[in-house]
């Protein structure tokens, strides 16, 4: 009975102490009671009848108790056994379990982590060595810390895609807190994949006095391998347009030629080899091709296996592109009839991605106008920010800075600084200081200064060939191959131009890309072509006249010519911001990983818009949708964000849509979701970390695997440490049954008197 | 002895005078000479395009022997097209005239532009033709009109027709339809100007991908009209020459 009631039998109350699991200070426990009686006494004296009697002290003394009880109840009785324990010194063994550890580098033909548990058991009997001094506990280490058992470890197969040694290490050390740990032994490569440093870790085990071992497994040096650092795609391209990639390199004990292929699906898009300085193991390589297929796009790198090469996995990567098929438009402002009007615009004229908008001046007030030109156009240059916004770029071809007004010229400038659009200006004999553009708002856009000096006073129109700058060479305008040598040789072999502008003074944040090959009068070589990043927009001058040449005076298949436009226009074009534009902070993200999709959002003047409602919709491949509301991130103008997280592999869609002033606006981008290994970043056995540890933890290392080394320093250092524990052990008695009965029963108790006294 | 002397040198220096005030002779038709002395001004110019500069160059091509006229006919006539030109539209049209030979196909590829005419029928070279095609296939524009031998014939007409199917044998010329830019880029006109010859259509060969026009022929006679014979209908001439400049500017925005 007693039993049943109290819970525990008699004697536990006998031998045990009451306490509480919330442990109040005594004070403050009394403070308590005084209140509650204080308080029921007071609300019974607010009684319209107020109790007569021995009521009057009864009632409230009945509530104080009911209500002490219910407080005790919720303090968490419990009972206390102190009692003491022998507690033998503990060894704990933490064995790497991730992916690394697979590698089979040994002469055994073994992987690491085979070599490890041999170790422990049937050759190195280093479990049955340190049983003799203590407790054996077994560990893995990964991604996080676990326990396990013998017959677990026997079992397991390495497979965690982290070697966050540092945090193993960490959790272990919590785990066996109060415990008295003699040694930690880990069985590792000594690979750490967070970037945190396991060595602290072990200073610390150290500190109370315990061991830290490191028994390495793995080649420190040697085992061949090429590993793909790291991927640079453009996020998005325009269908047909030449995309390049640039792939980052590096080899270990590699001496053959690498090369580096590009893939889509099964198809070999492009394949190139990776050219390394003398002595160095990193290198880039770039890889152009011709975006064709449309859609999010699936590219895959790889490098082919050296001979050798047991590490596969880091041998390629996925990169997701965005291939679009739009056509922006880009308006061509030219000052009379030419050869060089023409040529522009049959170049582009099938161009699949730039229509090229012309507004051709006859006479005064007279263009002539194309059957697909909007009306608007037939008026002259366009005076609104909003009308000039539709394009993407302007280029204003041999026309004088008198043809605009200020207000026209004050639009170019918002047009390329704040809406981020492209100018360019040609050479001719009304561009540049000819026409007048040395005092305007232009002037101050243009990667070339017209200040006095940095001009030449007369047009030249003789003939000169086109001297390609080796920044020139690298640049997409004009990449007629992907080596910056060929394409050198290749642009010396185009017909000589005719006619150019003499200017001498890149600006210096400009690029010259070509420059005229004979010095002018003060030594200097004129700049023909040269561009620049101007506010969010980009500008640049060709300061050559008649590039048509390029296209005539080479065999008719040749399309150099056509090239260089398409190649401008794109760059030009390329900076240009959307209305809505919409990103991810990543194209490829692995699972769980926070990914950041940010939103620009510009009103109808173009300028950023901070009160727009911007909604993303994310769907997964199974046609999942959630929906993450993006919010202004204040620190930037327009700008919005929100993040999200995959959870499982596959393509995931985004659509945005923007409330602006009265307009919806939309927008798509998309991204591909993975399963991530940072493991195989890097393979070789990380010595250094090991031995470092080892040093911090007062322990020893032995990077061949071998255990005689550590057995050895626990044989001479280990006492059969072994201490005296006060162990206090807990019994809860909050749900006894007692408890719940008296504070029932005092409620009864309560209702009943309260209902004698006529109160209830 | 001294007089005699004297009186020799003063005949010799005479007759050497007499001898230097003979008129030359004139150039031979058909030559690039006479093409420029019948012009006002200029010379051959390889190494004078300007920028924005627009030249109205002449072909010299080979014609028959028998034919009166040759390429050189009436430059006059392109000399006035070339003031019509600097004077209606602000093309910056140089005044010199310019010799291409079609011979010379990287000489030719200077100028984006060719004017071809003569009164016979003339048959290309197998090089010219050769030349004709690639030129035509960077890109370059080729206006020939008929100069109408004995004021009736379309003997360069025909010829120029049946050349270029030499010169492009899958993409035959064919009528220019009235409701083509080329009528109204400029000035507004509803059929091709016709001051003498045979009347046939004009024939131009189209750009297969993008329908641009690439080169044109006309049978009656353009050329005299942009000279201004007195046998001519004036209106007429006006409107050849109204065609000239509707000619120019097609080629420069196509």
């Amino acid at each position: 009975m007693f039993q049943w009631l109290f819970k525990y039998p008699l004697q536990s109350y006998r031998e045990g102490d009451l306490g509480l699991t919330w442990n109040l200070r005594p004070e403050l426990l009394l403070l308590a009671l005084a209140l509650a009686a204080f308080g029921a006494w007071w609300l019974y004296r607010r009684e319209a009848r107020a109790p007569q009697g021995w009521r009057r002290w009864a009632l409230p003394a009945l509530r104080v108790a009911g209500t002490a009880l219910v407080a005790l109840a919720l303090l968490g009785p419990v009972l206390r056994f102190s009692k003491r324990d022998e507690q033998k010194a503990i060894f704990a063994v933490a064995v790497d379990a991730s992916t690394s550890m697979n590698v089979k580098d040994g002469a055994s033909g073994k992987t690491r982590f085979e070599r490890a548990r041999a170790a422990l058991g049937s050759e190195g009997k280093l479990a049955e060595a340190l049983a003799e001094f203590g407790e054996v506990r077994f560990f893995t280490v990964g991604s996080q810390c676990r326990p396990v058992t013998p017959e677990q470890m026997a079992a397991l197969q390495p497979a965690d895609d982290q070697s966050a040694l540092a945090q193993g290490l960490k959790e272990l050390s919590q785990m066996l807190r109060g415990l008295p740990v003699e040694g930690v032994v880990l069985l590792t490569d000594g690979i750490e994949t967070t970037g945190a440093d396991p060595a602290g870790l072990a200073r610390l085990v150290a500190s109370r006095g315990g061991h830290v071992h490191c028994i390495g497994f793995g080649e420190a040096k040697g085992l061949p391998d090429l590993q793909i650092v790291d991927v640079r795609a453009p996020r998005s391209a325009e269908r047909g347009s030449l995309v390049t990639m640039n792939v980052q390199v590096r080899r270990s004990n590699i001496q053959e030629p690498v090369r580096v292929r590009l893939y889509q699906d099964t198809e070999l898009l492009k394949e190139e080899e990776v050219l390394f300085e003398p002595g160095a193991n990193l290198a880039d390589a770039r890889i152009s091709f011709v975006a064709e297929a449309e859609g999010a796009v699936k590219y895959k790198v790889e490098l082919p296996a050296a001979r050798d090469e047991q590490i596969l996995d880091n041998n390629e990567r996925i990169v997701q592109v965005d291939v679009k098929e739009t056509r922006v438009e880009v308006l061509l402002v030219e000052g009379s009839p030419r050869h060089e009007y023409a040529f522009i615009r049959r170049a582009m004229a099938d161009n699949k991605h730039f229509k090229v908008v012309t507004l051709l001046r006859l006479g005064k007030g007279n263009y002539y106008k194309r059957a697909d030109d909007d009306s608007f156009l037939s008026e002259g240059f366009p005076d609104t920010a909003e009308r000039l916004g539709r394009f993407k770029a302007v280029i204003l071809s041999d026309i004088e800075a008198g043809y605009f007004t200020s207000e026209q010229l004050r639009l170019i400038v918002d047009f390329v600084k704040v809406r981020g659009g492209g100018l360019l200006m040609l050479g001719g004999v009304n561009a540049f200081n000819l026409g007048g553009y040395q005092n305007t708002p232009l002037a101050d856009l243009l990667p070339v200064s017209l200040a006095p000096g940095g001009v030449g006073e007369a047009f030249d129109d003789s003939k000169f060939q086109m001297q390609v700058t080796r920044e020139g060479a690298e640049d997409e305008i004009l990449r007629l191959s992907g080596n910056s040598d060929e394409n050198i040789a290749q642009w010396n072999l185009m017909p000589p131009l005719k006619g150019y502008n003499p200017l001498y003074a890149a600006k210096p944040g400009a690029a010259v890309l070509a420059r005229h090959p004979q010095p002018g009068p003060d030594g200097r070589q004129a700049v023909l072509l040269a561009v620049q990043e101007v506010g969010a927009g980009r500008t640049g001058v060709f300061a050559a006249a008649n590039s048509w040449r390029w296209q005539m005076l080479r065999p008719a298949n040749d399309d150099t010519f056509r090239r260089f436009w398409s190649q401008t226009i794109r760059w030009l074009a390329a900076g240009s911001k959307e209305m809505l534009s919409v990103g991810t902070d990543t194209r490829v993200a692995g699972v769980g990983q926070n990914v950041t999709i940010t939103a620009t959002v510009l009103d109808r003047r173009h300028r950023p818009c901070n009160e727009a409602k911007v909604l993303a919709r994310v769907k997964d491949g199974f046609g999942n949708v959630d929906e993450v509301r993006l919010a202004w991130i204040l620190r930037e103008e327009g700008v919005y964000q929100a993040t999200f997280r995959p959870t499982h592999a596959g393509d995931y869609s985004i659509g945005v849509e923007a409330q602006v002033e009265s307009n919806t606006l939309e927008a798509l981008t998309s991204l591909a979701a993975i399963e991530t290994s940072p493991e195989l970043n890097r393979i070789d056995m990380d010595a250094a970390l090991l031995t470092r540890i080892a040093n911090e933890g007062k322990g020893v290392a032995d990077l061949e695997g071998k255990t005689d080394a550590v057995i050895a320093f626990v044989r001479e250092h280990a006492v059969k440490r072994s201490r005296m524990l006060d162990l206090v052990e807990e019994k809860e008695l909050r749900d006894a049954p007692i408890l719940l009965l008296l504070i029932c029963g005092i409620w009864f108790a309560e209702w009943i008197v309260r209902r004698r006294s006529g109160m209830a | 002895m001294k007089t005699l002397a004297s009186g020799c040198a003063l005949l010799l220096a005479l007759a050497s005078l007499a001898a230097a005030e003979q008129p030359k002779p004139a150039p031979e038709k058909g030559t690039v000479e006479n093409y420029v002395q019948l012009s006002k001004t200029g010379t051959r110019g390889e190494d004078r395009v300007n920028t924005g500069q627009f030249y109205f160059p002449r072909l010299q091509f080979k014609c028959r022997e028998d034919v009166p006229d040759k390429w050189d006919i009436h430059p006059v006539g392109d000399q006035k097209l070339r003031e019509s030109i600097k004077r209606l539209t602000n093309i910056n049209i140089l005044a010199e005239p310019v010799v291409v030979n079609l011979d010379k196909l990287e000489e030719m590829c200077e100028y984006p532009y060719v004017f071809m005419t003569s009164e016979g029928d003339f048959v290309l070279p197998e090089k010219h033709v050769e030349n004709m095609r690639e030129y035509i296939s960077r890109g370059g524009f080729v206006f020939g009109d008929d100069c109408v031998l004995h004021q009736v014939g379309d003997n360069f007409y025909r010829a120029f027709v049946r050349e270029m199917k030499r010169v492009f044998p899958d993409n035959p010329m064919r009528p220019i339809p009235e409701d083509h830019e080329l009528y109204k880029i400029f000035f507004k006109h509803n059929h091709m100007p016709f001051l003498q010859g045979k009347k046939n259509p004009p024939m131009g060969l189209f750009d297969k991908k993008t329908g641009r026009l690439m080169a044109l022929v006309t049978s009656g006679d353009l050329h005299c009209g942009w000279v201004g014979f007195g046998n001519l209908n004036k209106d007429e001439c006006k409107r050849a020459i109204e065609m000239g400049v509707n000619i120019v500017i097609y080629c420069l925005t196509h």
